[in-house]
């Protein structure tokens, strides 16, 4: 038991890292880790992914929020597309077959992966760009400092309903997996609304945990959640994320952007190949 | 020469100082929002450790299931290892949820009726969510 606390721990700690540079919640790794590699039961690690998923967005939003990088009314729209979605996905993963899930998991994690690596706008061409009028009602638009290129960045907000429609799908898939949705909700943010992607990422950090709170709860009052496994991802996830913020304020975009890409190609073939190994969701 | 410099200096101090108060107004905000994710994740995990501390000192096997709401009180106030351990688990599901209703009572306050708006329906969800749990 302490073998596999002490790699979940580690695991965990990888997945901090990685979910404070690229926004999105660690789960997205953790899950597949401790289904396949550690051989847990899929219910136990999504709840104790979805736990590493809160723990994520709060370690990692609240320095993104006092950074002035994270946009607290675009999460707070975005939040009513993602915790509806996550409610919904919550009641259909009860009687849909897991091999569908996992495949398309796969598919929309391989797409978005795609999507990542061929946009090449950065922050400084998304700057001073016009917003429709919604956008402007609601002051969703945003400012912050970028220390890699010492400038002061402003940005509007575009397609707010559309973000909101991502939001929705970002929550199913944190309902029907126990994913945070990062990986939906970052490139919906960047595509589609036109955010650059350092607020995209900080936005969605905060987002994920508002996100992974309305699925843990089921989790929770249905028995599944281990708190020696939470407690071990819980305390990896934390101190991964805290490396993770350094690097994310030091990183290029384009690095950040490509590692994201990357990660989802591997998260889409893993994913994939539970698909066709029948599912591990029991 | 002078004349005419002069309004447009204290037409653009005016839209200066209008940035400034937003800016402030968006970092209140900001710092709020974070003040409750950072205070909600640093007692959840306290609460953790100092559970795996105390099973540790006693030399009791450490918990494997959370406590049920319950029976929660009678055991914080011994304390038992399980029950300061499912006390962090909470604290953390319910820190976001904390967030949210501080966004939504400070956007309220501020006149910014449609975000408290959309911030009570995101919180709205997350109720249910916690509900339909139960269920």
């Amino acid at each position: 038991m302490i073998e596999t606390l002490v790699l979940l721990g580690v695991a965990a700690f990888a997945a901090g890292a990685a979910g404070a540079v690229l926004g999105v919640g660690g789960s997205v790794l953790l899950i597949p880790f401790m289904s396949i590699g550690l051989g847990l039961d899929m219910k136990t690690a999504i709840a104790t992914g979805l736990l590493s998923v809160i723990g994520t967005s709060a370690g990692a939003a609240a320095p993104y929020l006092r950074q002035g990088l994270a946009n607290v009314r675009l999460g707070v729209l975005l939040a009513v597309g993602t915790s509806s979605g996550a409610l919904a996905g919550a009641l259909v993963a009860v009687d849909l077959d897991s091999r569908y899930l996992f495949a398309t998991f796969a598919a929309a994690t391989l797409g978005v992966g795609a999507y990542m690596a061929r946009a090449g706008e950065t922050a400084r061409e998304r700057a001073w760009r016009p917003a429709p009028a919604p956008s402007g009602r609601l002051r969703l638009d945003g400012q912050y400092f970028d220390p890699e290129d010492a400038a002061f960045y402003r940005y509007t907000v575009a397609r707010p309903g559309t973000g909101v429609l991502a939001g929705v799908g970002a929550g199913a898939l944190s309902g029907l997996l126990g994913v945070g949705g990062g990986f939906v909700m970052v490139p919906a943010m960047t595509g589609v609304m036109r955010v650059p992607l350092k607020p995209a990422v900080a936005t969605s950090s905060m987002l994920l945990g508002i996100t992974g709170a309305a699925s843990a709860a089921v989790y929770l009052a249905g028995g599944f959640v281990d708190p020696l496994l939470a407690m071990a991802a819980l305390l990896g996830v934390s101190g991964g994320t805290r490396v993770g913020i350094r690097f994310m304020r030091r990183t290029p975009e384009r690095t950040v952007r490509l590692a994201f890409a990357a990660l989802l190609v591997v998260v889409a073939v893993l994913m994939g190949a539970q698909a066709f190994a029948g599912g591990a969701v029991p | 020469m002078k004349e005419t410099a002069e309004p447009l200096r204290v037409a653009l101090d005016r839209v200066e100082a209008l940035r400034q108060s937003v800016t402030a107004a968006q970092a209140s905000l900001k710092q709020l929002y974070s003040l409750i994710l950072a205070a909600g994740f640093a007692v959840a995990l306290s609460s953790m450790v100092l559970g795996i501390a105390i099973a540790a000192a006693e030399g009791t096997p450490l918990p494997r299931e959370v406590v049920g709401l319950g029976d929660l009180g009678s055991q914080l106030s011994i304390p038992t290892p399980g029950a300061l351990i499912t006390l962090g688990v909470l604290v953390l599901v319910v820190t976001p949820a904390a967030a949210l209703v501080g966004s939504a009572v400070w956007l309220a306050r501020s006149g910014e009726w449609w975000a408290a708006l959309l911030a009570g329906i995101a919180l709205a969800n997350v109720a249910l969510g916690a509900v339909l749990g139960h269920v």
